[in-house]
């Protein structure tokens, strides 16, 4: 009984800071392909907790044991901030998977759709499910 | 033993209180908004009337927020943070009270079966505007992102009103409005065009009615690149429904760009025990660096 209580006490929180929608400055299609999805796993090296667009820098190995920064864009701080997640939500060092969609025309720059930490915990995501592990 | 057992309880529910309360604190300035009507059980009563000001005036002062039933062009709470949309997203469901169409944030004439009436010179800029993924609407570049879209921007704004002036900020670019009631009239004088133009209003009845012009050429009224230009006039019909809602009705004049007038309505909810966040766009675009050329 207890416990439910505690759950439905986070799972409202979980929706009131899920409420708010995210929406990019720009079109996604001015800059983003939606037919090339991506999915690769790297560390962090840098989080830009700014304005229009929170972003983030990871390096990932390719197939050829280079190692490239992929630079991903988030949704901006305000409407990350009112999903629940802060600037201290990624750390560098941090190691992610990240799904997303890789640029028109920029190598290793990609708009994000999720982010997994290696714990298996999800940082940036919206629906109200995911903001359960919201930290 | 149960007074202990109350006491841990008390001080379990402390600590989670403390948890969230710090972490929500932390997250954004979270305050209590005064005076909200309640139901019974407590809860804000978003149907209570709406408030008014001491002249009697309807008082639109608050923050707001476009309502956003499904379909009506804008992503949905559940999905990623920042995710492809569709590429036509399914017109609104016309109103029922029988009132001009749902504009979305993308298409002002989303609701309308024929879309817009455009001029052959606005559809064929409209056309290379669509065709160029909208990477010009000036909200790509940081840029004042005018009035329509303003309105529809899921960004929160707030209204504040006197007598004289009523004062519209928006988070959406920082971008501030006035919309002058002292009974000044538009100005005649060949003013200088503004992104968002001169705006005056008055009262009929409870609706505040407000007229701009002086527009510059180059306004973007949605996100697909609908145009506005210096001979564009827009007159909006403001009215608070109740104490969570309040209607925009705006209608579109512009002989160079549309072939009548239009009219279009925007919906908006109150936004309670929250406030602006400081945007600040220009702090770190990088985006427009990677635009398709």
């Amino acid at each position: 009984m207890k416990v439910r209580f505690w759950f439905a006490f986070a799972a409202a929180f979980g929706v009131t800071v899920a409420a708010a929608p995210v929406l990019a400055h720009h079109s996604f299609s001015a800059e983003f392909d939606r037919s090339k999805p991506v999915t690769v796993t790297g560390t962090v090296t840098k989080v830009e907790w700014a304005n229009p667009h929170a972003r983030f820098f990871i390096d990932v190995k390719d197939e050829a044991g280079k190692v490239n920064n992929w630079d991903f864009e988030l949704a901006s701080p305000n409407g990350l901030m009112r999903r629940g997640w802060t600037r201290n939500s990624l750390k560098i060092g941090d190691v992610v998977t990240v799904s997303g969609w890789a640029a028109k025309n920029a190598p290793h720059v990609g708009n994000t759709s999720t982010v997994t930490l290696s714990d298996g915990r999800k940082v940036f995501a919206g629906s109200s499910a995911e903001n359960e592990t919201n930290p | 033993m149960t007074s202990r057992r109350t006491l841990l309880n008390v001080v379990q529910f402390a600590m989670v209180f403390a948890a969230f309360t710090v972490s929500l604190l932390a997250q954004w300035p979270a305050y209590p908004t005064r005076g909200v009507p309640k139901t019974k059980d407590g809860k804000p009563d978003l149907t209570a009337p709406a408030p008014r000001t001491p002249d009697g005036k309807p008082d639109f002062t608050g923050i707001w927020e476009p309502a956003r039933p499904p379909g009506n062009g804008q992503r949905g709470n559940g999905a990623p943070s920042n995710a492809p949309l569709s590429p036509e997203p399914p017109p609104p469901p016309p109103p029922s009270d029988g009132g001009p169409p749902i504009a979305t944030f993308f298409n002002l004439g989303a609701g309308f079966k024929d879309g817009l009436p455009y001029t052959p010179w606005a559809a064929a800029l409209r056309k290379a505007r669509a065709a160029d993924n909208a990477k010009d609407n000036p909200d790509a570049h940081c840029l004042p992102i005018g009035l329509t879209q303003l309105h529809l921007h899921p960004q929160p704004r707030k209204i504040l009103q006197t007598p004289d002036v009523i004062v519209i900020m928006y988070e959406a670019q920082g971008e501030v409005r006035q919309i002058f009631t002292d009974g000044r009239p538009l100005p005649n004088n060949d003013p200088q065009p503004w992104w968002r133009g001169y705006s005056v209003g008055h009262w009929d009845g409870d609706t505040l009615v407000v007229e701009t012009t002086g527009f510059r050429d180059d306004v973007w009224l949605d996100v697909n690149g609908s145009p506005l230009t210096s001979t564009g006039k827009m007159t909006e019909r403001f009215r608070r429904l109740n104490y969570g809602n309040m209607q925009i009705e705006i209608t579109i004049e512009d002989p160079k760009a549309y072939t009548k007038p239009f009219t279009v309505r925007v919906n908006h909810r109150i936004m309670l025990d929250t406030d602006l966040i400081e945007f600040v766009c220009n702090e770190n675009e990088k985006s427009s660096r990677f635009y398709d050329k």
